[in-house]
């Protein structure tokens, strides 16, 4: 059974069409870095256990802060690992068939999200940089739009190439479906107007991208 | 100066609070903006498993532990032997 994802704010007839997130690979290193931290722990329990006569006496001071002390150790390893999980996994690029969401996960406490419209895309790059992002196939797809925010940059990602031939393909259908050159010349009508009136109000469809909680 | 082992859980306490907070903080972000995908939700059982199993093996093996034991701290010294048992027989008249 094939579930349609969803987001919040999603309009009725908004579908999603790509739901990205980075290439697997990013992730586990995090999984490599953490399990090396771990291996550390346990080391450090097993060379107390073995060479020292402090974890011989379960009712001692000195045992309860040694399993107090790996005990906390844990947890807060466990915690920073799920930070860093938080912030490579929440990273999430989303195009439907009407926008692009940008959502840019930074640390704990810091988001970003920032959306356009389709038809406002200009010009999608698709860039695979290195030994390593070509071998397991991530990179960087680069959407210039004509909005306030130039760039959408989605960052290793999988299959960029079939990200940005898909946007294209989107964008196409896209113009079809509404006439892209109508409105293009509409925007170019009302942009002549705002250069002769500066204190004209902007144009519409022109609106800056939102940022915004989702 | 005697003390109980209960006085060594006090710091412990307040790092395992500042953990809880965060670690809400965590859950609950993301499960919100994880749109509750099947990713989010399975790392987030997996994160709460770990931590109950943290906590469990940590509270079976400090079971033994009485922790209303006294703790005496004391100052290091140096006992001496006597000196006046030492002294040889022509100076003790």
């Amino acid at each position: 059974m094939n579930i349609q994802p969803t987001f919040p704010g999603m309009m009725p007839t908004e579908r999603v069409v790509l739901m990205l997130h980075r290439h697997w690979i990013i992730g586990a290193r995090i999984f490599i870095q953490y399990g090396l931290i771990a291996v550390v722990f346990i080391a450090a329990w097993v060379a107390l256990r073995s060479f020292t006569t402090a974890l011989t006496d379960p009712t001692s001071i000195a045992y309860a802060l040694i399993v107090l002390a790996l005990s906390t150790a844990f947890l807060i390893w466990g915690l920073f690992f799920f930070i860093a999980w938080l912030d490579f996994y929440l990273d999430t690029w989303i195009v439907s068939n009407e926008r692009i969401i940008n959502i840019r996960q930074k640390h704990l406490f810091d988001r970003v999200v920032s959306e356009q419209k389709l038809f406002r895309v200009q010009d999608v790059t698709s860039e695979i940089k290195g030994p390593f992002a070509g071998m397991f196939g991530f990179g960087n797809v680069i959407i210039q739009t004509a909005g306030e925010q130039e760039e959408f940059r989605f960052e290793q990602v999988p299959h960029p190439a079939k990200v940005a031939q898909t946007i294209m393909s989107l964008l196409e259908s896209i113009e079809h479906q509404i006439g892209l050159d109508k409105v293009a010349k509409v925007e170019g009508d009302m942009g002549e107007v705002q250069t002769t009136q500066p204190s004209a109000p902007p144009p519409a469809g022109a609106l800056p991208p939102k940022s915004k909680e989702l | 100066m005697t003390v109980t082992y209960v006085l060594i859980l006090i710091p412990f306490g307040l790092i395992l609070l500042g953990w809880a907070i965060f670690s809400i903080v965590c859950i609950v972000k993301m499960l919100r903006f994880g749109f509750l995908s099947r990713q989010a939700v399975m790392s987030t059982f997996v994160y709460v498993a770990f931590v109950t199993v943290v906590i469990l093996v940590g509270a079976l093996n400090l079971r033994g532990v009485d922790w209303t034991t006294p703790y005496t701290f004391t100052v290091p010294g140096i006992s001496l032997p006597s000196v006046q048992s030492n002294l040889p027989k022509t100076f003790s008249q």
